[in-house]
């Protein structure tokens, strides 16, 4: 049986009595570069801390490479790189001090690539951490996470407060790492179209619950948004199951429906409208509609088991 | 694992800098006081002089060690550096086991420093301070044990979130022992101490190994 790179099992977490992840189930197989979504606060961080072991869950548990993340050897920590929100490097040390101490823990360092990508990146060695800008300290938190070879990268919302040259950088050198043989990333990020070029399976958080888990051709082809127009006034009383939302102009309806099938075209057909058509969307908008305050009903099944 | 003492080590050379300066001057100090009474008088007992530095240590020494404890813990919390070595390839326990290992040293270099400059004085001139080999000797050793029990202390309450509290308990614990030393001399059992010093050790690290980073 092949190993899981992160597994996630009836994951529980409160904080002061707040729910915050509320029996999250989670797998990732190795290779596959998964997007995390939620809104601010939804608890991606939380679950990436909980992974890697800096916090603790208050029920269920969480695997890295098959061992508890609570009782990862230094060995299996190896095997990992971690990008943080906001970069948590240490602040007070020279970026020359930083990546010695980096490197100094790495058994695998790859000396050739870390050369690379610093001067790449044209970080300045001698100046503090807390003195770079925020797009060097990503690069330079990048670079550190890379050079250590890790065989999975953990990335939280990596681009936060980046450029648009800096980010694009950024991007490809995932996209590099990706083409490496059987890396797995954990991407989570709030710039949906980066999610949207470099994942292959998205999951998307809401109110603790992982309410979408599914390979992203099969989220797109899942989730429509269709615009019915009809001789007379729309229909209120439509009795479909999983619609997301749904907004009535007289004649006209559109609907947001999740786990969108062929019987559902059908029993929208049985209403006689003029015309369906189908909205496109992008992931953008899917996450948007699946992220709306009040969605009705959201759960989107997976189509039998289709790993990345 | 020597590359996170490595860092322990360095990070700590800030915190005793000072009083590794100040010990060197104090030291200093009382050898050219005890030379100056020295020669006025070669055999009149100077040991007045050497029980004011001593109390003068013991006083200094139990504080400087709880605030290292304070300061390797505040420190780490202050700068997510636990955090940040965490994310490579290492354990929390490796990371409270460098930091202890430094931390237990530095206590036992800045204690043990003075009984070294005790027995230099007092085998330079022996027949100015009479038995003060028997005095001083078992004073130095219950001194060590409580600058080391002070650090586990320091180290443990380091922990607390709130530094306010953080810093007032560790001044009213060690506080507290210097008073019992003061009050009962150095007649406390030192296994009530290692007693203390194994606690909060345990404490600080089963701590350590689950709080949040």
């Amino acid at each position: 049986m092949t190993e899981n790179a992160v597994q996630i099992d009836n994951l529980v977490k409160y904080f002061d009595g707040r729910c915050v992840l509320d029996g999250i189930d989670l797998q990732i197989p190795p290779g596959c570069i998964y997007g995390l979504l939620g809104r601010n606060g939804s608890g991606k961080t939380t679950i990436i801390r909980i992974l890697l072991g800096l916090d603790s869950p208050t029920r269920g548990q969480t695997l890295l490479f098959d061992r508890n993340s609570l009782q990862l050897s230094a060995h299996d920590r190896s095997r990992i790189g971690y990008v943080a929100e906001g970069h948590h490097l240490i602040q007070h040390y020279p970026v020359a001090k930083l990546i010695k101490l980096a490197r100094g823990l790495a058994p695998h360092w790859d000396a050739e690539l870390f050369d690379h990508l610093i001067n790449t990146f044209r970080l300045p060695l001698d100046r503090k951490v807390k003195k770079l800008s925020t797009g060097m300290r990503a690069q330079l938190n990048l670079a550190l996470a890379l050079a250590a070879n890790p065989e999975l990268l953990i990335l939280d919302d990596p681009t936060l407060g980046l450029d648009t040259i800096v980010r694009r950088q950024f991007l490809e050198l995932a996209i590099d790492l990706i083409q490496k043989q059987g890396r797995t990333i954990l991407f989570s990020s709030h710039i949906l179209s980066d999610v949207e070029r470099i994942a292959d399976r998205i999951g998307i958080l809401l109110a603790g619950k992982l309410v979408v888990d599914c390979p992203l051709d099969q989220l797109k082809n899942r989730v429509k948004k269709i615009r019915l127009i009809f001789p007379q006034s729309a229909p209120t009383d439509l009795h479909l199951t999983d619609i997301v939302s749904q907004q009535y102009d007289n004649h006209e309806l559109i609907l947001t429906v999740a786990n969108w099938n062929q019987q559902k075209q059908n029993y929208l057909q049985t209403y006689n409208p003029t015309s369906i058509t189908e909205i496109p969307l992008s992931l953008e908008d899917i996450f948007i509609e699946c992220t709306n305050p009040n969605p009705a009903t959201l759960t989107i099944e997976p189509q039998g088991d289709q790993p990345c | 694992m020597l590359t996170l003492i490595k860092r322990e080590s360095q990070s700590l050379c800030l915190y005793l800098a000072l009083p590794g300066l100040a010990s060197i001057i104090l030291a200093i100090l009382f050898y050219l006081e005890i030379a100056r009474r020295h020669q006025f008088s070669p055999y009149s007992p100077i040991s007045n002089s050497m029980y004011e530095f001593f109390w003068v240590i013991a006083f200094c020494l139990p504080p400087l060690c709880a605030g290292m404890g304070l300061y390797q813990m505040l420190a780490d919390r202050t700068h997510k550096i636990s955090a940040f070595l965490l994310t490579h390839a290492t354990t929390r326990s490796r990371i409270f086991l460098a930091r202890l290992a430094v931390g237990l040293i530095a206590v036992l270099l800045l204690s043990l420093f003075w009984p070294a400059i005790f027995a230099f004085l007092i085998n330079k001139y022996p027949r100015a301070i009479p038995g003060a080999m028997e005095f001083f000797m078992p004073r130095l050793i219950i001194l060590t044990i409580l600058n080391l029990t002070c650090y586990s202390l320091g180290i443990l309450l380091g922990l607390y979130r709130n530094i306010r509290i953080a810093l007032s308990a560790g001044i009213f614990l060690t506080a507290i022992l210097i008073t019992l030393i003061a009050i009962k001399g150095f007649t406390l059992t030192p296994a009530i101490l290692l007693l203390l010093i194994a606690a909060a050790i345990t404490r600080t690290w089963q701590k350590f190994l689950t709080r949040p980073l």
